[in-house]
């Protein structure tokens, strides 16, 4: 029995050792080891590894893959004085453990300093650049990317020397314009929809009179040809009728010119006239003369 | 029993039934300040202390019954002799009450003993404040156990004295945290640790709830309810005689149960050796684990992965015990959605666009205009060991890079093209892009897709753009009429001149046929050559008797002259006649 409770107590005491005395550094962290607030060794490979008392030395976690964290929206003037809204994402790891351990103390701050430091970067820059570098529908203009590259590279050059912190990329992850901009812009949308409308329709329009007139043309075309044919049309039929009178009449051409004259008189003489006749006239041949002599 | 002693003794029940609410009041507010503090500062130890500081309210509860149940028990007058445990045994629910306090304490503290493990020390914030306030909580725990005690003492109830004695406890817990937070303000951070302390605290509190309410039960004493201490509880478990009589009482079990003594002798060890049996399995079960159908797993050894691009799939699988190899899992099956830019929040509701559907953030495209896209990224971990190992948090860098290739696409592109002709071709090439920038970060996060859920102008401008699709229909409209006109002249005037030609196809039959008609009637009345002159005399002759008929007629005589009855008709022939006249 009581080596029972020796034994417990006794691999009690050594596990508590064991645990006071090491510490573990996992994959994604470097660790630095101080003793009494002064750092004595960095530690980059995960494992298991000594150290003394906790609270002589200290296991200082540091994380070592990438962070990545947004800015705060800012508002900045662009070379053409034009006001624009940026929120931009950093991503960055530690380069060297020691120096971020004794300069930042903790990732919290340093994405703070990180974020102070690229915004000032981005209003730096972003003097050089025009709103027609920032959007534009030719997109050979568009040198978003060139601003990121000089951004991160401003930022990267003191953030390595006194940091110990390397950025990785710097990215532009939001573009807005200003409250009052917006509305203007906002305006600005709305008149140019009404103007595509009020386009529309006039092409609408333009449209229909030139069918309207087409459709006239055509019609008067049908007609005019119309004319021209039933012209010929008529033309034919009397030339045929002219063919058949003077087909008959020839035949006997004393004959038609007798009755055609009868037909004539017939015609001409109606009721109002008066006739003034000669007694030498055919007619009155007998009147004189029973025999019809003249 | 006198009616004097019997108010005396009311008031006095009334005193300490004061003094207990007080003291519950007290506590409650002392609770909610520390639990606030929690808040704002994040301190584990803050957070242990404000839950042992519940632990105050329970206790302080407690008494209150233990204190009530008096009332109708003293009345058969020991006079101020409360000290004798009241005969009435306590009520059920109180007893189902206290116990489920004592084993949810019991696990509270199991809770905050697993984030002593297994955290990392936190960072407080504010911490020379928080030390501040509490140091007064101190003064303010100290003055409640000096009240309890002096009201306990001077009415004599063992539950107010011992409830003083815990806000004593509760005044060093107090006093302990303070204290880690100025060390910590200092530089020093034992935080984690006194949030052990105080879990310990919480536990040996849990644990003599549960043991006095089993001891209620069994005994039917309420007094009990504040009877054993852990001290106590613990003490017992050193003093030899108690595991002596345990054994001795297993013992004797056996043998009762079954006759022979090898038999009960065997089962006697076999019990005994049960707890070392459970704890070592326990322990090796830690061994086994499993991955589930939708994860990969990766084992680590003090830290560091044991293989190197070589996750473990679904399935049981080995391990050696904990502390030395750890697991992590992460679901990499499965396929995850995020939202970028606009997240629509009802998923059923028809996605208008004058109608707000979601949280809107505003895009620009490259002519210039506000618009709205709703873009949902499918993705899934592909790679395990860049996923935990690369980033801190490889779901927010997608979220980020997914906005920055999506704002500087969109800086390209005209409103209209986003939405309707170059959609397509947009979102195949934000997914490369995307992918490339993952796979440059060591993400290990796969895009399967990238989906234009929506896209919409703002609100406030949509109704002109409406306006276009109406312009446009205008226009069709007003197309569409011309067109009926012109499909009605057209026909028309063939119409017309389908009839004006037929009216000349008549024409000609009408005119041929009358001469045909007029040539066979000549034909037909043309005379021989004989009969030629007398139809030719008969004609005319009829002819001229129908003409001259009825008209009136001057028959003259060329011999005789002009006759004078001319001279009226002067108006016929003037000038020539006058002239012949004159001549």
């Amino acid at each position: 029995m009581k080596y029972i409770v020796g034994f417990i107590v006794a691999t009690g005491l050594l596990l508590g050792f064991v645990y006071m005395n090491s510490f573990v550094v996992s994959q994604s962290e470097y660790v630095i080891l101080t003793q009494f607030g002064k750092p004595v060794a960095t530690i980059k490979s995960a494992g298991f590894n000594w150290r003394w008392l906790g609270f002589v030395q200290r296991a200082n976690r540091i994380d070592r893959r990438t962070h990545t964290f947004t800015t705060q929206p800012i508002q900045l003037l662009l070379g053409d004085k034009n006001p624009i809204v940026l929120t931009s994402y950093i991503c960055w790891q530690v380069s060297d453990p020691l120096l971020f351990f004794q300069a930042l103390i903790s990732t919290d701050i340093a994405t703070q300093k990180l974020g102070d430091m690229v915004n000032s970067q981005m209003g730096n820059a972003l003097g050089d650049f025009a709103i027609g570098n920032i959007i534009n529908t030719n997109s050979s203009e568009v040198k978003l990317a060139s601003l990121e590259e000089r951004i991160l590279k401003n930022t990267n050059s003191s953030a390595q020397k006194n940091y110990g912190i390397e950025v990785l990329q710097v990215g532009i992850r939001r573009i807005a314009y200003p409250a009052v901009v917006a509305e203007a812009v906002y305006n600005r949308m709305r008149s140019e929809r009404e103007k595509e409308a009020k386009k529309f329709r006039a092409e609408g329009r333009e449209e229909a009179t030139k069918i309207r007139a087409i459709a006239d043309r055509e019609a008067t075309e049908i007609l005019a040809e119309a004319y021209k044919q039933t012209e010929i049309l008529k033309g034919e039929g009397d030339q045929k009728a002219l063919k058949i009178y003077s087909e008959a009449y020839g035949r006997d051409k004393e004959f038609f010119e007798f009755t055609k004259s009868m037909e004539v008189y017939k015609d001409i003489l109606g009721r109002q006239s008066t006739l003034v006749l000669s007694t030498d006239s055919d007619i009155f041949k007998y009147l004189n003369n029973p025999e019809g002599r003249k | 029993m006198s009616e004097q002693t019997k108010a005396k003794g009311e008031k006095k029940i009334d005193m300490k039934s004061r003094a207990a609410a007080v003291a519950i009041g007290m506590n409650i507010l002392l609770t909610g300040l520390k639990f606030l503090l929690f808040f704002l500062s994040g301190s584990m130890a803050i957070l242990a202390e404000a839950w042992h500081s519940f632990t105050d309210i329970v206790t302080s509860l407690l008494v209150l019954i233990a204190v009530r149940r008096q009332v109708h028990t003293s009345e058969e007058g020991f006079d101020g002799a409360e000290v004798a445990a009241p005969r009435q045994p306590t009520g059920r629910m109180e007893l189902f009450i206290s116990l489920s306090i004592g084993v949810l304490l019991t696990v509270v503290a199991g809770v905050l003993f697993k984030k002593f493990v297994y955290s990392e020390s936190v960072s407080v914030r504010r911490p020379l404040l928080s030390g501040g306030m509490f140091l007064v909580f101190a003064v303010g725990s100290y003055c409640v156990s000096r009240f309890e005690t002096r009201i306990g003492k001077q009415e004599g109830s063992i539950g107010l004295v011992s409830d003083g004695m815990h806000a004593r406890a509760d005044m060093t817990a107090s006093l302990l945290t303070g204290f880690s937070l100025v060390l910590y303000s200092m530089g020093l951070n034992i935080d984690r640790w006194v949030a052990g302390l105080i879990a310990l605290f919480i536990f040996s509190f849990g644990l003599e709830t549960i043991v006095n309410v089993y001891r209620v039960y069994v005994r039917r004493e309420a007094e009990c309810l504040l009877q054993y201490r852990s001290f106590t509880i613990m003490a017992c478990l050193f003093d030899r005689e108690v595991p002596r009589s345990a054994m001795l009482a297993i013992q004797v079990f056996f043998k009762k149960r079954c006759g022979s003594t090898g038999k009960a002798k065997a089962l006697y060890i076999i019990t005994l050796a049960l707890p070392v049996i459970g704890i070592v399995a326990v322990y090796l079960l830690t061994t086994l684990f499993t991955v589930g159908v939708r994860e990969q797993a990766v084992v680590e050894r003090f830290g560091k992965p044991v293989t190197i691009n070589m996750p473990i799939g679904p399935g049981l699988h080995l391990k050696l015990p904990w502390p030395v190899d750890r697991i992590r899992k992460i679901q990499t099956v499965r396929i995850k959605e995020l939202n970028i830019g606009n997240i629509s929040d009802r998923q059923t509701q028809a996605l208008i666009w004058t109608r707000m559907h979601g949280t809107e953030e505003a895009f620009l495209s490259g002519d210039n205009n506000f618009f709205y896209p709703y873009i949902v990224l499918h993705y899934r971990v592909k790679d395990i060991f860049q996923y935990l190992y690369k980033n801190t948090e490889p779901e927010r860098l997608l979220n980020e890079v997914g906005h920055q290739v999506a704002t500087s696409l969109f800086a390209r592109e005209t409103f209209y093209d986003i939405a309707t002709a170059r959609r397509k071709l947009l979102e195949q090439n934000m997914r490369v892009r995307l992918q490339v920038s993952l796979d440059e970060f060591k993400s290990g996060i796969e895009i399967l897709a990238v989906n234009f859920k929506d896209i919409h102008p703002p609100m406030s401008v949509a109704d002109a753009f409406e306006g276009v699709v109406a312009g446009y229909q205008e226009k069709q409209k007003i197309i569409n009429e011309a067109l009926g006109y012109k499909n009605n002249v057209v026909p028309e005037s063939r119409g017309k001149a389908a009839e004006q030609c037929e009216a000349a196809l008549s024409y000609i039959v009408e005119r041929s046929k009358k001469a045909e008609g007029k040539a066979a009637r000549f034909s037909l009345s043309l005379p021989g050559a004989r009969e030629k002159n007398v139809a030719m005399s008969r004609i005319y002759l009829q002819t001229l008797q129908n003409v001259l008929k009825e008209k009136t007629k001057f028959v003259i005589d060329p011999r005789v002259g002009v006759p004078e009855v001319w001279m009226g008709f002067t108006g016929f022939f003037p000038i020539e006649l006058k002239g012949g006249t004159q001549r």
